[in-house]
């Protein structure tokens, strides 16, 4: 059972010394499916962990095993070129020797020549995928950052990697270039059937875009967890500083164009947000990811007849701590639904409710956000 | 004023030969100087120093000494000369491969640290994304470090080719003078003054000085358009 768990992972443990900084994973086991994220602080060892993975670090010790290959095993190293693994970097790196189609088909000619030569990933598909047809002539030095990095994305998936990995492929972009680009990511994530791995400090990016994450400090592989967990957790590292919040998968079930809303199922709740109809690939039936900000949510006696506000949930107070010197946040419980809410309400208005643990109150939620 | 004189018979041998001394001896540098060149930029430490340093030697040292150690190693009688004539070969000294040798230590420096600085300017990156794209170690080479190093490669042949037609010392000690043999430019040039056969002189001096005038200019002109940068 466990091996056949194992079979389909990329796991291993590895240490590597470097000057002051020491990475020591301890055992670690990383699905080979959707878009794994390592997070953590700059200085955390997110790079180094990808890097000593992709096989980089030829000081590295300790053991890798993808699918069943030996990657790192008793100090015998398999040549990074053998190892079918996509790289795409912090900055794009693309061959100024060449422009962009060179650098597009660099990785995609080897492909072809390697014993196996199957190439499942096509040239057109690749360029249509991530815009490049307006590109393929340019010199690759004269191109926005924007556009280095797709044709960076490009060129590595087109040399046909049987799992991808990203060093903070977006940090060195600005905010707008971001935007475009994320999307690409997007779709990368839902119709590659590769896994990937994506190194981000940004909790934002994260919680748009993996499936799982691994949790990095000082060196150290803090934990592996789905992100549902990860972001609901109450001590996640993901939001530490940031304000109270909730997140939830919901489905979309109809956009209602007349009034501009769109409607919502979180497990059997509903949930009205401002139209989401018309941004790319939200289509009915399809999942999003629901922010709900603890400041938004407010608690009353009982359901409202009469009120401006369009989500209102029956909840049970399931606990209740300090938020600081003026708050209590509120942990709630949606009536016969498995997701978690959490309240921010003030020691005032604490007093007067007499809240306590375990009463049912009506949760009415001003305002909720939409991840993707 | 070299048109009033009748001009003498001129033996322009010495400098066919030099020209193709210049030529294996830079042929070779770059051959076997870039896997040195390639080493020296990714070592580090205590190594890396004394290295280099043993490079540098011949920058330093007098052509003499360097031309004597050779003398004294792949002459008769020394241990490299010996071992290369019980292979039934003729002798290494007075000989254009005993030239070609000297020259090639004579000149290493002058490959090698332009091949070293280009390599380390690159940096691993673009080798690293290359072995991500499937290349292998061969292929990384002849794919991207090559183009991608090229400037330095003409700085290396130039500097190696400039600096073997200038040598002097280093030829005398292992190469004698013979005429149509081991007689290269620079030393004829020698032999004339020092028979006060001064036309001779002028010539040979004057084709060396056009020939390099035009050589680097036609390299410094190429240098400048062959420019890339790695982003």
């Amino acid at each position: 059972m466990r091996q056949s768990t194992l079979s389909s992972t990329l796991h291993g443990h590895l240490k590597i010394q470097r000057g002051e900084f020491c990475l020591d994973t301890g055992e670690f086991e990383i699905p080979t499916t959707g878009l794994t994220a390592i997070f953590g602080h700059s200085g955390s060892g997110k790079t180094t962990f990808l890097r000593c993975l992709a096989g980089f670090e030829r000081e590295a010790e300790g053991q890798v095993i993808f699918s069943e290959q030996a990657w790192l095993q008793q100090g015998k190293s398999r040549p990074i070129h053998k190892r079918g693994l996509g790289y795409v970097f912090q900055e794009a790196s693309l061959f100024p020797h060449l422009n962009v189609e060179g650098n597009l088909r660099y990785g995609l000619k080897r492909a072809r020549k390697n014993s196996t030569g199957l190439v499942n990933i096509e040239f057109e598909q690749v360029v249509e995928w991530l815009g490049l047809n307006d590109l393929l002539n340019r010199n690759a030095t004269t191109l926005s950052g924007g556009e280095r990095q797709r044709v960076a994305i490009g060129r590595t998936l087109l040399s046909q990697p049987k799992i991808l990995m990203m060093d903070e492929p977006m940090a060195s972009l600005d905010l707008f270039a971001k935007r475009a680009i994320m999307p690409y990511l997007e779709r990368l994530r839902d119709e590659l059937e590769i896994p990937i791995l994506y190194i981000s400090h940004s909790p934002e990016e994260v919680e748009r875009l993996a499936d799982t994450v691994i949790f990095m400090h000082q060196g150290n592989v803090m934990s592996i967890e789905p992100i549902e967990q990860a972001l609901n957790r109450e001590d996640t590292p993901l939001y530490q500083g940031s304000e109270p919040r909730s997140v939830l998968s919901a489905q979309i079930v109809e956009h209602i164009k007349e009034e501009g809303l769109t409607r919502l199922k979180a497990g059997e709740a509903e949930l009205f947000v401002p139209a989401i109809e018309g941004v790319k690939d939200i289509n009915i039936g399809s999942n999003v990811r629901v922010v709900i900000s603890a400041q938004q949510v407010s608690l009353m006696a009982a359901q409202p007849n009469q009120t401006s506000m369009l989500n209102h949930l029956p909840v049970k107070i399931e606990a209740i701590e300090e938020h600081n010197e003026y708050s209590y946040l509120i942990k709630l419980r949606v009536t016969n639904e498995p997701w978690p809410l959490v309240a921010q309400v003030t020691k005032r208005s604490f007093k007067t409710l007499n809240l306590q643990i375990g009463q049912a109150w009506v949760a009415a939620i001003k305002s909720v956000s939409i991840l993707n | 004023m070299l048109e009033s004189m009748s001009l003498p018979a001129i033996d322009l041998q010495p400098l066919w030969i030099t020209l193709q001394v210049a030529f294996y001896t830079t042929v070779l540098l770059i051959v076997l100087g870039t896997p040195l060149a390639l080493w020296l930029a990714r070592v580090e430490g205590i190594k890396k120093a004394v290295f280099e340093a043993m490079v540098a030697l011949p920058l330093v040292l007098p052509p003499t000494v360097l031309g004597f150690y050779l003398l004294v190693t792949i002459g008769p009688g020394g241990p490299i000369g010996d071992l290369w004539a019980s292979f039934g070969f003729a002798p290494l000294t007075f000989s254009m491969t005993g030239l070609v040798i000297g020259s090639f230590l004579y000149s290493l420096p002058f490959a090698i640290q332009p091949l070293m600085h280009g390599f380390e300017q690159l940096g691993k990156r673009p080798g690293e994304v290359a072995a991500t794209l499937g290349a292998g170690p061969v292929d990384r080479f002849f794919s991207v470090t090559l183009p991608l190093t090229r400037r330095h490669y003409l700085v290396a042949a130039t500097l190696a080719f400039a600096h073997t037609v200038g040598e002097f010392g280093v030829i005398l000690m292992i190469g004698g003078n013979i005429p149509g043999v081991t007689q290269v430019a620079s030393i004829a040039i020698y032999d004339h003054v020092d028979a006060l056969e001064y036309t001779q002189a002028h010539i040979l001096s004057a084709i060396m000085l056009v020939m390099s005038l035009v050589v680097l200019s036609i390299v410094y002109g190429v240098n400048r358009r062959m420019e890339v940068r790695f982003k």
